[in-house]
């Protein structure tokens, strides 16, 4: 197990880099540069040119991505170009957010879907069953920044039961921080809720039939026994695989609906910067956002382990 | 004194076609009227066709599926009509072995865990003391102590089934139905599991159900014997006198179909000897 999790993270080094230097060079791609941006509307192509070079924006590409990941690799994600302050120092600020609304929409994915997939399941081509084929279906279509202002109209405006904006820390009380969260995470939970109930209901409907299922009814266990000790655990490695990707989408969702929500996390900062073209932070939102996917994935990779004996040698 | 197992017009039918609200718009009948019992001590062949509905009526026995209608009485208790928890004691007397020992054993388990989980649920058994009766159950079908942690795919089709005859053994039934147990198995483990299920019914005064399409199998172990065809029986009584001086067209016609394995043999050594003595004909005429 530690030599398959050990694989797994040497594996991660060769992707960061390339997913670095991809974004280093898509950024470089668009066309205009920050010096552009920095030195104003009414700069002279002087002036700009004085810009790109205090920037270091003037040496080839190559040279600019070498000097970044040298420092990287350091700690140092660089400065913003906009502020003096350093890019980890800005991510750090904004992180708390992201990862909190990340939680609480995993677990509303976690408690909606799987039960829902579970008594789907049980039950197949039931009422509750078909109810909840159409009301995923629904919820996957739509995107989340929809169901972001379908919640915002009631919920927030119309009767003001949730705040419509904002963000509280969890050191000013739980409740007022989940208070920030909960609309902002349904809103990107829905999707996710949805196709994991689907996965949970196809790969548990699947083992359910199987012939050992049979024998474990034949043995005389409890209906939940056999549904929660039998059938998740073989069901459990492509539940699992879907509930690990619902983290980069969770994440991808984040940008549009901190928006929305005026959270000031890492999308809403993600965003600026894009329009803004400071590199530096675009740069350290993309790599923290992919070291703590790889994490995940080494978590589910590990989970796997656990789920499937043949995984484990 | 009352059979162990009698069974009255059982019918089970299955949807086929659906309307788009799902309503059921046509059935087909599985078992229709299925009547028998069986002894203590006893085994029931039941042989057939494939689909003339000898394994539903296995389980349906088993109350592993419900029937549409037709009772069900074990030990002079009607079945049907019980509790979840007087459905557990059932299941803990009333067992079943099924044909393919390897998709019928949870893969996730090992089969210290498989064995013992029926051990837990009926006799309370834990820790230590499950362990040791566990062995005990392993050692009486012929497997070792050190297999214990391993899991169903590291075990051979014969290893398998008599892991599950152990799983089956665990509750300490009195009745166990046996679909096909030995059909996906090689001819000479098949003996060694027969052999094993009938030592268990002497020293046990085990009851079975013994569904099979091998009708010198059925001959070989049942004391009586039911014919079906398209869900009903046929024809039943005791097996020799079936197999002697059958009554229904149809059991004549399935024992007709039975291979006489001499005459096979003979036939064949006859065409071979054929072949030989063409080859070597053609052969001089080449070498002429």
């Amino acid at each position: 197990m530690v030599t398959l999790i050990a694989k797994r993270i040497a594996s991660a080094i060769p992707m960061l880099l390339f997913v670095s230097f991809f974004v280093y060079a898509l950024v470089d791609l668009v066309p205009g540069d920050a010096a552009t941006a920095l030195a104003g509307d009414n700069a002279s192509a002087e002036q700009i040119e004085q810009t790109r070079q205090a920037l270091g924006l003037d040496q080839p590409l190559i040279v600019r991505y070498l000097d970044w990941l040298g420092g990287a690799l350091t700690g140092d994600l660089g400065t913003s170009l906009y502020s003096t302050q350093s890019v980890v120092q800005i991510i750090a600020e904004r992180l708390p957010v992201t990862l909190s609304l990340t939680l609480v929409t995993m677990m509303i994915v976690v408690a909606v879907g799987l039960p829902a997939g579970i008594a789907a399941a049980v039950q197949p081509n039931s009422w509750l069953d078909r109810g909840l084929t159409v009301f995923s279906s629904v919820a996957i279509a739509v995107p989340p920044f929809i169901v972001a202002l379908a919640l915002v109209i009631p919920l927030a405006i119309l009767s003001p039961i949730f705040p419509a904006t904002g963000y509280a820390k969890l050191t000013d009380g739980a409740g007022t921080w989940l208070q920030h969260l909960i609309l902002p995470a349904i809103a990107i939970a829905a999707i996710s809720a949805a196709e994991l109930a689907r996965q949970t209901r196809a790969s548990l409907v699947d083992v359910l039939g199987r012939d050992f299922i049979r024998t474990t009814r034949s043995k005389g266990l409890l209906e939940s026994t056999i549904v929660g000790r039998h059938g998740l655990k073989n069901a459990g490695v492509p539940i699992v695989t879907v509930l690990g990707l619902q983290v980069s989408r969770v994440l991808a969702g984040a940008v549009t609906v901190e928006f929305v929500f005026a959270l000031p996390g890492l999308g809403t900062l993600a965003v600026s910067s894009v329009f803004s073209r400071d590199v530096p932070v675009i740069l350290g939102i993309v790599m923290v956002c992919t070291v703590f996917i790889v994490v995940i994935n080494v978590i589910v990779d590990a989970t796997y382990g656990y789920l499937n004996p043949r995984v484990r040698v | 004194m009352r059979p162990l197992l009698e069974v009255s017009d059982l019918v089970k039918t299955y949807p086929v076609k659906r309307n788009l609200l799902g309503r059921v718009r046509e059935r087909t009948t599985v078992t229709d009227r299925v009547s028998f019992t069986v002894e203590r001590g006893e085994t029931v062949g039941i042989v057939g066709e494939s689909g003339a509905g000898k394994s539903t009526v296995g389980r349906l026995a088993l109350r592993l599926i419900e029937p549409d209608s037709g009772s069900i009485v074990f030990d002079g208790r009607d079945v049907l009509g019980l509790s979840r928890a007087e459905l557990r004691e059932f299941r803990q007397r009333a067992q079943m072995i099924f044909q393919d020992p390897f998709s019928s054993l949870d893969p996730h388990m090992t089969i210290r865990e498989a064995v013992g989980e029926p051990l837990t649920i009926h006799r309370g058994l834990k820790g230590m003391e499950r362990d040791a009766a566990v062995t005990d159950l392993l050692a009486r079908v012929g497997l070792r102590a050190d297999q214990l942690d391993k899991y169903p795919r590291e075990f051979s089709g014969g290893q398998l089934q008599r892991i599950a005859i152990a799983r089956a053994l665990a509750t300490e039934p009195d009745f166990i139905v046996c679909d096909e147990p030995v059909a996906a198995l090689d001819v000479s483990i098949q003996a060694q599991v027969l052999n094993l299920l009938i030592d268990l019914q002497r020293e046990r005064g085990l009851a079975y159900v013994f569904v099979s399409h091998d009708l010198s199998l059925v001959r070989f172990l049942a004391h009586r014997v039911a014919v079906m065809r398209k869900g009903v029986i046929v024809e039943m009584g005791p097996t020799e006198q079936v197999f002697t001086d059958p009554q229904h067209a149809y059991t004549k016609t399935l024992l007709e179909a039975i291979p006489d394995p001499r005459a096979h043999f003979l036939g064949r050594r006859a065409e071979a000897g054929a072949v030989r003595a063409a080859s070597a004909m053609v052969g001089t005429a080449k070498e002429s």
